[in-house]
């Protein structure tokens, strides 16, 4: 059953970001401009777009988890709106944050998180 | 989906070009002894699994090829029979059940071991804690040699087998798109106008392989074969063969491979001094003969080779002699000198690159004259290229020797009229073997008191004395008759004066009923294009050096030109080239 609330990211699960429509995009190599000005290339496969990832509130135990991913290459799988569920090895890479939180009773929450993340696996189907 | 690279190169954006490449360091020299131990686990396997897990088991015996290449002399040739039932040798290998592990037992005479296999899982030297490889299609694994040691494929996938299917000494490696990080070819070429050089292409492949071979590779033979071929399914270039030239080397899990191919033999063969008819079209059968004799002697076994029916000495004319020199000088100038205006008459040319071809003249078609083994005449465009070069060397008006005061074209004949010239006298011991160069050039060399004369030709002379005591040598010294000091282009433009060293002497323009042959023709020294090129473009693995193409220009007109060196690199997926030109049929 797909979950459309949520992502993992490494093993740890994390409300889906906003907005959150990974785009694809083609990977060239052989890549020269012509004498016109015309680019010729082979087309190697597709990967996702790098994507800033970004979350209007997230809970302390999630902002946790978050700000312990050093940049080392991690799985982070999601469920698209056709309902496939997709596994992509990432990089994350800066995380930036408001430095206020909220205290809502004795829940701590962060607001206006971004995470930069980019997709390393090229797909070639 | 299944493409050509005809229609991707059409394209804009091509698909990525498969390619495939790999070395073949079986050691023939060493010897493995294989069990294989049945505990329940094999499903199936070939009868006597221990010796057919070896290739050199397998059926596999030379047929007999009666359309024209002839059959070797061995007894080891067969006529092909369909119905003929072999052994099963190499049919099955040894196959797991579904889930099950597999145990071989290796004993093998020296270290490394490469491994056919198919499954899912690891394999393990030598029992538990011994080193355990990740399992992939082509495994190189360390034993120690000499000793009985296990190799365990430990099976992780319930619902597949393990199926061996080759075990062999030595290194076999191939490679393809996942585990290539590049593949450089540089497919040389000399189109110089001066002093052309024959030079041999090489090959350099940079690939990932995650186990640490990096002693065992280090030991990989000079000369072991490397292949290559890249395309598309159902649609490659010929198979290039190349021979490791340097030390191969692993730097963190990358593999780097070094090859030249088989021209790389040329540094280690003169061309020895040899007496060729001088006219028409005898001169030119003997001069291509004689490349096929260097050919042979650097070992090179042709791809593909243009026969050409033996051609016999009328009783009187001119002769000309190959003087002593490198191979690869010798090449350069034979392809440059010898040969007639219109290449389809007679044009000898050796190209390698992978693919040793042989052929005496080009094909003659829409005026654009190409090879007789390439495909088509190639079609580029300028709009599909970058980084377009063009230059204009000087025309070359003269021709000099090099020697001053020697003539750059002579007229040679034999003169066989009165007694032999002694030429020299040598003492020699019954039995013995005797080899000299005399002072000069002649026909019918001979020498007294020999049991038997091997070489007589030109200059030398081998033989086996006879007897002990004086024998000499004898000969008609040829009459060498200078006709030009100074070659002229016959028309009138500025440019310069050359001196060469000619490879050949004599052989002077002779009009026949059937070719105009010159084998000291500075014809294309004055008539070639002085116009060169080079530019980037996407790459097709089935050029040639030599290959001759047509050059669609922006403002849309069209050049012949020929290539004369194509350096293409396969990286991150992509193809691309740098194509090397001269305007012209050369």
């Amino acid at each position: 059953m797909p979950y459309f609330n949520t992502i993992t990211i490494d093993g740890e699960t994390y409300y889906r970001p906003n907005g959150f429509t990974p785009a694809r995009e083609y990977v060239y190599a052989g890549e020269y401009v012509t004498c016109t000005g015309k680019t010729i290339a082979d087309v190697v496969g597709w990967k996702y777009s790098d994507i800033a990832l970004t979350w209007d509130a997230l809970p302390q135990d999630q902002i946790d988890n978050l700000l312990a991913l050093n940049g080392e290459a991690v799985t982070m799988t999601w469920t698209d709106a056709d309902g496939a569920t997709a596994s992509e090895t990432v990089i994350p890479s800066t995380h930036s944050l408001t430095a206020t939180r909220f205290m809502n009773g004795t829940n701590p929450v962060w607001r206006d998180i971004q995470t930069e993340l980019r997709f390393l696996n090229v797909h070639n189907d | 989906m299944s493409t050509t690279i005809d229609a991707e190169n059409a394209k804009q954006i091509r698909s990525s070009m498969e390619v495939y490449c790999g070395i073949s360091a079986e050691d023939m020299s060493a010897s493995v002894t294989l069990e294989v131990i049945d505990d329940g686990s094999i499903a199936l396997m070939d009868t006597n699994a221990d010796d057919s897990l070896k290739v050199s088991s397998w059926d596999i015996v030379p047929v007999t090829d009666l359309t024209g290449g002839g059959f070797m002399l061995d007894a080891g040739v067969e006529f092909a029979d369909l119905s003929h039932v072999g052994s099963d040798a190499g049919k099955y290998g040894v196959q797991s059940y579904t889930g099950n592990d597999l145990y071989i037992y290796v004993n093998a005479s020296i270290s490394s071991v490469s491994l056919n296999v198919r499954g899912n899982g690891t394999v393990r030297v030598g029992g538990v804690g011994g080193e355990t490889y990740p399992l992939q299609e082509q495994l190189v694994v360390v034993v120690p040699a000499g000793t009985r040691t296990s190799l365990e494929f430990l099976n992780s996938e319930p619902d597949s087998r393990m199926i061996v299917s080759t075990i062999v000494p030595g290194i076999v490696l191939n490679f393809n798109n996942d585990n290539l990080i590049s593949v450089v070819l540089d497919l040389a070429g000399d189109l110089s106008l001066q002093d052309p050089s024959f030079e041999a292409s090489s090959i350099e492949i940079n690939a990932y392989y995650p186990n640490d071979i990096s002693t065992i590779i280090s030991t990989i033979a000079e000369n072991s074969a490397l292949w290559y071929y890249a395309g598309y399914d159902g649609n490659y270039c010929e198979m290039r063969r190349f021979y490791v030239t340097e030390t191969a080397s692993q730097d963190g899990n990358i593999i780097n491979l070094r090859g030249e191919d088989a021209s790389g033999a040329f540094s280690d063969v003169e061309a020895v001094s040899h007496v060729v008819w001088g006219d028409n079209v005898v001169g030119g059968y003997e001069t291509y003969t004689y490349i096929k004799s260097l050919l042979n002697e650097a070992g090179i076994s042709l791809r593909h080779s243009q026969s050409w029916a033996k051609q016999t000495r009328p009783s009187s004319g001119n002769i000309a002699i190959i003087q002593q020199q490198s191979a690869q000088t010798f090449l350069g100038h034979v392809m440059l000198c010898c040969r007639t205006p219109d290449p389809s008459v007679y044009a000898p040319t050796y190209v390698d690159a992978g693919i040793p071809t042989l052929y005496h003249k080009r094909t003659a078609s829409d005026g654009t004259y190409k090879s007789p083994y390439q495909l088509r005449v190639w079609e580029i465009r300028e709009e599909d290229c970058a980084e377009v070069v063009r230059g204009g060397e000087r025309y070359i008006n003269a021709v000099k020797n090099e020697t001053s005061g020697e003539p750059i074209i002579c007229r040679v004949a034999p003169k066989e009229t009165g007694d032999k010239t002694v030429l020299e006298e040598v003492n020699t011991n019954a039995g013995g073997m005797y080899n000299r160069t005399v002072q000069e050039y002649c026909t019918r060399l001979y020498v007294s008191k020999a049991k038997k004369i091997y070489v007589a030709d030109a200059d030398r002379i081998s033989w086996v004395a006879q007897a002990t005591g004086v024998s000499k040598i004898y000969g008609y010294p040829v009459a060498i008759y200078p006709v030009k000091t100074t070659d002229k282009y016959s028309g009138s433009r500025p440019g310069v004066t050359i001196k060469v060293s000619p490879s050949i002497i004599g052989g002077v323009k002779s009009t026949s009923a059937n070719v105009n042959n010159d084998l000291t023709s500075n014809y294309m020294r004055f008539n070639g294009s002085n116009i060169t090129g080079s530019f980037t473009w996407k790459g097709d693995p089935r050029m040639q050096p030599r290959d001759t193409f047509k050059f669609i220009r922006l403002n849309g007109t069209t050049e012949v030109a020929t290539i004369e060196r194509i350096e293409m690199t396969h990286e991150a997926g992509g193809t691309s080239a740098v194509i090397y030109y001269r305007l012209g049929v050369m």
